[in-house]
């Protein structure tokens, strides 16, 4: 019996999200183009699909490559609050790193090093871990809200048939790049490959996530899709790398306090 | 003898020719004299900015390293290799006779955030509420108070002047919390829950302040006792050395002064210092934008007033300003508004009154600085390390190359420079096995990953339960704090007392010398010859097997060190030039000459001259044009050159000053500069008198007397 209203809001909400969904198609199929409000759609769903009406965690494992120098490794812990647009990443690995950390609240980014005990604020430009990584690529997406979407066709990503979009950022929004192209797949609408260009046009990054994974979330009532594996290369300093493993997400509550600066601060005492 | 006589006599009859041609001797002399008497005073002088400073005469770095060492060039870490055996090299080098000592180094840039003016308030009132320090979390808090107040009254006023509807959401939002956290209501209820009320002022209040000062500091990471005693233009300003074996960092009073010191201060000392110079208010454009930046940055000054510290000043600027303006803003503002009548005034009365009252220097002697730094590996490193004093290179303080230089112990150096040692490699190399990663190439990723056989994988891990999550979550994961224990939790802790502890430690000889360094300085003993000196370091390195390449101090200072090598070769060019043109005019006008003197040299030969005598003639009047007129050139040279070496050239650029050691450039004559100049002379002289010397020889009586008719 307790299971019942769930699952009637659950079926309730299956045709909305039925509607909106793009039309599943084979990848070895030429998709049917879109028109600018399908394109728009596509976008809406790949924010909702990343999205959890509660709290998130996942533990990650970072490693930058770049040539001529030693290997850059992290384990760290990804904490999300979607419904308040809070973030927070706590490095655990190696031992330098441990407690260092990284919490957004609003529109403040900090970062935190508990061999020194201060707070920086840092911008969304933020190398995380001096990686080529940044806030947004474990963050929450709101591309639909923070860029313009222009629908480009149906591209070939390898063997794949992809739809391909162009995203601009939106006047008076902050965020770490003017403009991102996008190949989204056909099947399952996730994000395949990702451009990021600098407001002169130049192309900055490119990101692949070959793996996704998808988790029931109660408190959504929906699945939650998160990158398993995001493979990002330097496109200004070529031959630099940054793969990101996304591994055990977690959906459950966490602790109210948990999002502030004293919660980091105590994790390194 | 008679020859001689000839010669004087031809010069003073051919007055015309004589100018000319002693003209461009005397002209090539004075040359030679002003341009040796250059190259040489700035050779020294340089070489004492430079080998005294920072860079001793030799310089050490990896041998095959990627980039060569450059001092002044150098703006990161760049690629100049490491010296992982300091201690042996050390050892083995200071053994030589010629070597005095041999200093660690590594040269490097980093940040130094300042945050904004209320970003420094509100960490204050953070750490006084970890400590439970409720005199100071009131003294602090109040300021805060009044800062925030400041800003809504800053927003409010530029409500009243903008559109709102123009206005970001943010924006907007900002505006109602700035005003929310002006409410007496708020500030009411700050004990209550303090973290709270510091994580709503950190994160919505704080954005609205003014920008975040950024420092950027470029630095020697050194053994500071032995750096201290063996560059012996190094001497403290303000505070102490850094005692032996311990961490600090020595700022530098030129980036003291330029870059960490209140900007209005700042610009305050710099108009002094210009009108010192002669300049006036009311005619120098610069300082009227320095005035104009006083004025409009009013918030530099008010932002950091408390209340008492506002009431002072107030009433010290109503009654400078003889007003009742009560309104601050406005009151610094006229302040500010200085003309040549009243600047020394309120010059003074700004050091008085408002420079007790503010944060004069964002660092302070004794405070504990936090510096970022890129490792070698890129990623961003922090330290905490303790200021002790400001220094200065002597007669360098004006110039900004050495003034850039700050001194860092070498273990903070170390630190930042994120050097893996063979622990953290294991460390790293255990975690990249773990993860099971396969390397891409950007060449080939997209095929690997979305070609034939392979595509997107999708995982549906909704079976896999919060406690199977759980069970792989790391066991030093982060716990979950109550909101009891984090507002109980007490100031400090494993990683702060650890910081402490560093602080105060004192290192050993054996362990600053047992780590990585980039490079290192020789300093000769003072009669060693260079070349000397870079030999036997040279056939040391050789003979132990050393993976080392020496650099001489030229060398290692990069383009600067050239800098000599360059005004050498413009100045043999210049020469050459000159010597070339002399070359020929005084050809021409001697042919001429030559020419002109038939019927006597006809003469010559008919009462018996031989020709050889007729071309020591030549020659010896050569000779006495390049020695009357060289003299003088010499002469001329000379006096501009003891001129100058007595009274000194301004040196009126931050380049100049590095060139000259000093702010005043004092040229001398090198002792072998005059005979230098004398013998060019006189192989220009004489080589130019050679063809028309062989036209003579070739004249015969009877061409003299065909002449004649």
């Amino acid at each position: 019996m307790k299971y019942f209203l769930p699952i009637c809001l659950f079926l309730s909400a299956l045709p909305a999200v039925a509607q909106e969904a793009p039309a599943p198609a084979a990848p070895d199929a030429q998709p049917a183009p879109l028109n600018e409000a399908e394109a728009l759609k596509w976008i809406q769903q790949l924010d909702d699909r990343q999205r959890n009406s509660g709290d998130y965690r996942t533990n990650i494992y970072m490693e930058r490559k770049e040539r001529n120098k030693n290997d850059v490794v992290f384990d760290a812990t990804v904490f999300r609050r979607d419904a308040d647009d809070k973030l927070m990443i706590l490095f655990q690995a190696p031992k330098a790193e441990k407690g260092k950390g990284y919490l957004r609240v609003d529109k403040n980014l900090w970062m935190y090093d508990p061999t020194t005990g201060k707070w920086e604020r840092r911008t969304e430009r933020e190398k995380i871990g001096g990686t080529d990584s940044r806030r947004a690529d474990f963050d929450e997406s709101r591309l639909a809200e923070e860029y313009n979407i222009k629908y480009e066709g149906a591209e070939k990503l390898g063997s794949m048939w992809t739809q391909k979009m162009t995203l601009t950022l939106k006047k008076g929004v902050d965020a770490a790049y003017a403009k991102m192209v996008l190949w989204l797949s056909t099947s399952s609408g996730n994000t395949l490959k990702k451009q990021e260009f600098a407001d002169s046009g130049k192309l900055m990054r490119t990101t692949y996530t070959p793996k996704w994974v998808k988790k029931f979330s109660p408190s959504k009532k929906g699945d939650v899709w998160t990158p398993k594996e995001i493979r990002i290369f330097d496109e200004v300093e070529k031959g630099n790398s940054t793969t990101i493993l996304l591994k055990e997400q977690d959906l459950n509550s966490l602790p109210a306090n948990l999002f502030t600066k004293a919660w980091l601060e105590s994790q390194s005492r | 003898m008679i020859l001689i006589h000839i010669a004087l006599r031809n010069l003073l009859t051919h007055k015309i020719k004589s100018a000319i041609v002693g003209g461009l001797l005397v002209f090539a002399a004075l040359l030679i004299i002003l341009g040796l008497s250059l190259i040489s005073s700035i050779d020294t002088s340089m070489s004492k900015s430079i080998v005294n400073s920072v860079a001793g005469h030799i310089q050490l770095q990896e041998k095959g390293a990627k980039d060569e060492l450059s001092i002044f060039g150098q703006m990161g870490s760049n690629e100049i290799g490491y010296i992982h055996n300091f201690a042996e090299i050390r050892k083995a080098i200071e053994a030589l006779p010629e070597v005095a000592a041999v200093v660690p180094m590594g040269i490097d840039s980093s940040i130094v955030f300042g945050g904004n003016v209320l970003d420094v308030k509100l960490e204050a009132l953070r750490n006084a509420v970890k400590a439970g320090d409720a005199k100071q979390v009131d003294i602090v808090r109040r300021h805060v108070r009044r800062m925030v107040a400041l800003l809504d009254e800053e927003l409010k006023n530029l409500k009243g002047f903008s559109d709102q509807e123009k206005m970001s959401d943010d924006m907007k939002q900002g505006v109602i919390d700035v005003t929310a956290a002006n409410q007496p209501v708020f500030w009411d209820s700050f004990d209550q829950d303090p973290f709270a009320h510091l994580e709503f002022l950190e994160n919505k209040i704080a954005k609205m302040a003014i920008g975040e000062d950024m420092l950027m500091l470029r630095y020697v990471g050194t053994d500071t006792e032995r750096f201290r005693k063996v560059f012996d233009r190094f001497e403290m300003v303000d505070g102490t050395p850094i005692p032996p074996g311990q961490r600090g960092f020595l700022i530098n009073k030129f980036t003291y002064e330029e870059q960490v010191k209140h900007k209005t201060a700042r610009r305050l000392d710099k108009i002094k210092d210009r009108l010192a110079e002669g300049a006036k208010i009311a005619t120098d454009d610069e300082i009227k934008q320095w005035i104009k930046l006083n004025r409009t940055q009013y918030k530099e000054i008010t932002f950091q007033l408390d209340d008492a510290a506002t009431a002072d000043v107030k009433a010290a600027l109503q009654d400078e300003l003889q007003t009742k303006e009560a309104d601050m803003a406005k009151l610094v503002d006229a302040f500010m508004d200085v003309n040549d009548g009243n600047f020394q005034k309120r010059y003074d009365l700004f050091y008085k009154v408002v420079a007790p009252r503010i944060r004069l220097y964002g660092i302070r002697v004794g405070d504990i600085m936090t510096i970022n730094g890129f490792s070698q590996s890129g990623y961003a490193t922090t330290v905490n390390v303790k200021m002790y004093g400001t220094f200065r290179f002597h007669g360098l303080d004006r110039s900004t190359m050495a003034g850039a230089f700050n001194v860092l112990d070498l273990m903070t150096y170390r630190d930042l420079l994120g050097y893996m040692t063979a622990d953290k490699k294991a460390e790293i190399a255990k975690l990249q096995a773990q993860s099971g990663i396969k390397e891409l190439k950007r060449d080939t990723a997209e095929a690997e990953l979305f070609g034939d056989g392979a595509g997107e994988q999708v995982e549906d891990a909704s079976d896999a339960t919060p406690a199977q999550a759980a069970a792989v979550t790391p066991t030093d994961a982060p716990a979950a704090a109550s909101p009891t224990a984090v507002a109980t939790a007490t100031p400090g802790g494993s990683a702060k007392l650890f910081a402490k502890e560093l602080e105060s430690h004192v290192y050993s000889q054996d362990e600053l010398d047992g780590g990585v360094v980039r490079s290192a300085a020789i300093m000769l003993k003072p009669d060693v010859d260079l070349k000397v000196g870079m030999a036997k370091v040279n056939a040391l390195i050789d003979e132990k097997k050393f993976a080392l390449k020496a650099l001489d101090w030229r060398a290692a200072s990069g383009l600067v060190g050239n800098f000599v090598g360059v005004i050498y070769a413009v100045l043999a060019f210049s020469i050459f030039v000159i010597f070339l043109v002399s070359l020929v005019i005084i050809n021409n006008s001697l042919v001429m000459s030559t020419l002109e003197r038939t019927r006597e040299i006809g003469t010559m030969r008919a009462i018996g001259a031989q020709r050889w005598e007729i071309l020591l003639m030549f020659m010896v009047e050569a000779f006495v044009m390049a020695i009357v007129f060289g003299a003088i050139g010499c002469a001329l040279g000379y006096s501009i050159v003891a001129y100058f070496g007595h009274f000194g050239l301004l040196a009126n650029n931050d380049f100049m000053i590095f060139l000259s050691g000093g702010p005043r450039f004092y040229p001398a004559l090198p002792g072998w500069g005059l005979p230098v100049a004398m013998i060019a002379v006189l192989i220009v002289t004489l080589i130019s008198t050679l063809y028309p010397a062989w036209l003579a020889m070739r004249i015969t009586p009877l061409a003299a007397m065909q002449d004649s008719e």
